[in-house]
């Protein structure tokens, strides 16, 4: 069954979620997360976010509460994330707002959101896809670590760069190892869109928008009854236990 | 109570709850109890000392959604001192429970880290299906409901 057909067959059921146990309870039944979107626009909670970025170039991307991309037609979902998490300061008191308004978007492995290409990439392969990001540039050899004296500079700084600094991750110190590992770490977000033009192979697959629906459900720090991780974690059990139905690509 | 509402949505197929302190049990069998957690699920300490819902102090998780090696044994090793680092484990000179650590990067003092013999309890959740919950969504479950329905950020918690 499509999850279209499922969404129609389910639309109109009156879905309570009066707490975190109810909510639970609910989630072994059969439609319940296109119960949960229609709750959830009922609520103006709920965005289809491949669709809202048609609609306007003028999206903010900071965003707070849970996201799921799938597929428009066929039952696959991609990835199933959080956004957004209480955390403790280091005198140990907890934070009353989440820790950063953190934007999806702002990571390119093991998968990456491009907005203004409307695109998703996955599949990203470090060793193979960060070389080619080293190549082209900043002009390394990951695996021959030459020119070792531009290597060595790169390194260098992004030791300087770290608050708490450690001996043993001094250039000097770490092995052609790790050496190799950093270089495929630190990589700048902001140039793969142009990366992926010119070689469209670093990630495995790239998945248009318009192929896609990309639910994001609203969850902010007062939220009265849901954290974003435990209303993902449901979502996400929801889908294991409906393989027969839905593929999960997401390997959480 | 919210463990009473874990064991009403889920039946006793599913999940089952043990529990442990020094209260009435010999020291020795701490060791028994901790040895036969040998099954995925949620793990729970404890400070009796404390009242209501604030008792919770850590709440933990081990294994997966499918059937994995990772139990509430091996994970909960981790926490303790074991026999080479302290001769009295899992008591102190002081002969009170000590906690190593707990896998943050806030530093606790040997004070926080430490509770009357009597006032360390554990409850341990074990999942005993496979594919019908996960670890993580219990574990998730239990803070959201701290957090959001009690106002309770457990001590040794760092992130929610």
């Amino acid at each position: 069954m499509c999850i279209n057909r499922t969404f129609i067959r389910c639309y109109g059921r009156i879905f309570l979620m009066k707490n975190a146990t109810q909510f639970l309870k609910n989630s072994f039944k059969g439609g319940f997360y296109f119960n949960l979107i229609e709750e959830f626009k009922k609520n103006d909670r709920y965005v289809d976010f491949a669709h809202e970025t048609k609609k306007s170039d003028n999206i903010n991307e900071k965003f707070k509460g849970v996201q799921v991309i799938r597929h428009k037609e066929k039952n696959i979902i991609y990835s199933i994330s959080s956004h957004g998490t209480f955390t403790r300061k280091l005198n140990k008191e907890p934070r009353t707002s989440f820790n950063s308004a953190w934007k999806p978007e702002e990571r390119w492995t093991p998968s990456t959101i491009l907005i203004k290409e409307r695109k998703i990439c996955r599949g990203w392969k470090s060793d193979r896809s960060g070389d080619i990001y080293n190549e082209v540039y900043r002009g390394f050899d990951v695996k021959n670590l030459t020119p070792y004296d531009e290597i060595y500079k790169f390194l260098l700084k992004i030791w300087e760069k770290k608050k708490n600094k450690k001996d043993e991750d001094h250039p000097d110190n770490t092995k052609p190892g790790k050496k190799r590992t950093q270089l495929r770490q630190n990589i700048d977000y902001k140039k793969i869109p142009e990366l992926l033009k010119i070689n469209p192979k670093i990630y495995k697959e790239v998945i248009d928008f318009d192929k896609l629906i990309i639910d994001r459900f609203n969850i902010d720090e007062s939220d009265k009854y849901f954290t974003p991780l435990f209303f993902s974690e449901v979502i996400r059990n929801y889908f294991k236990r409906n393989i027969d139905e839905f593929i999960l690509e997401d390997k959480k | 109570m919210i463990i009473d509402e874990l064991v009403k949505v889920f039946n006793k197929a599913d999940i089952k709850i043990h529990n442990f302190n020094f209260k009435n049990d010999n020291p020795k069998l701490f060791w028994e109890f901790i040895k036969n957690q040998t099954f995925k699920g949620v793990y729970i300490f404890k400070d009796l000392s404390k009242d209501g819902i604030k008792q919770i102090i850590y709440v933990g998780k081990a294994g997966k959604f499918i059937k994995s090696d990772q139990t509430i044994r091996n994970r909960v090793d981790g926490y303790l001192f074991s026999p080479n680092e302290s001769k009295n484990f899992p008591f102190n000179d002081e002969m009170n429970f000590q906690f190593k650590k707990f896998n943050s990067k806030i530093k606790y003092t040997k004070e926080e880290l430490s509770l009357k013999r009597n006032d360390f309890s554990m409850t341990t959740i074990e999942i005993k299906t496979d594919e019908t919950l996960s670890p993580s969504m219990i574990e998730s479950f239990i803070l959201n409901k701290l957090l959001k329905e009690f106002g309770h950020f457990p001590t040794f918690n760092h992130k929610i």
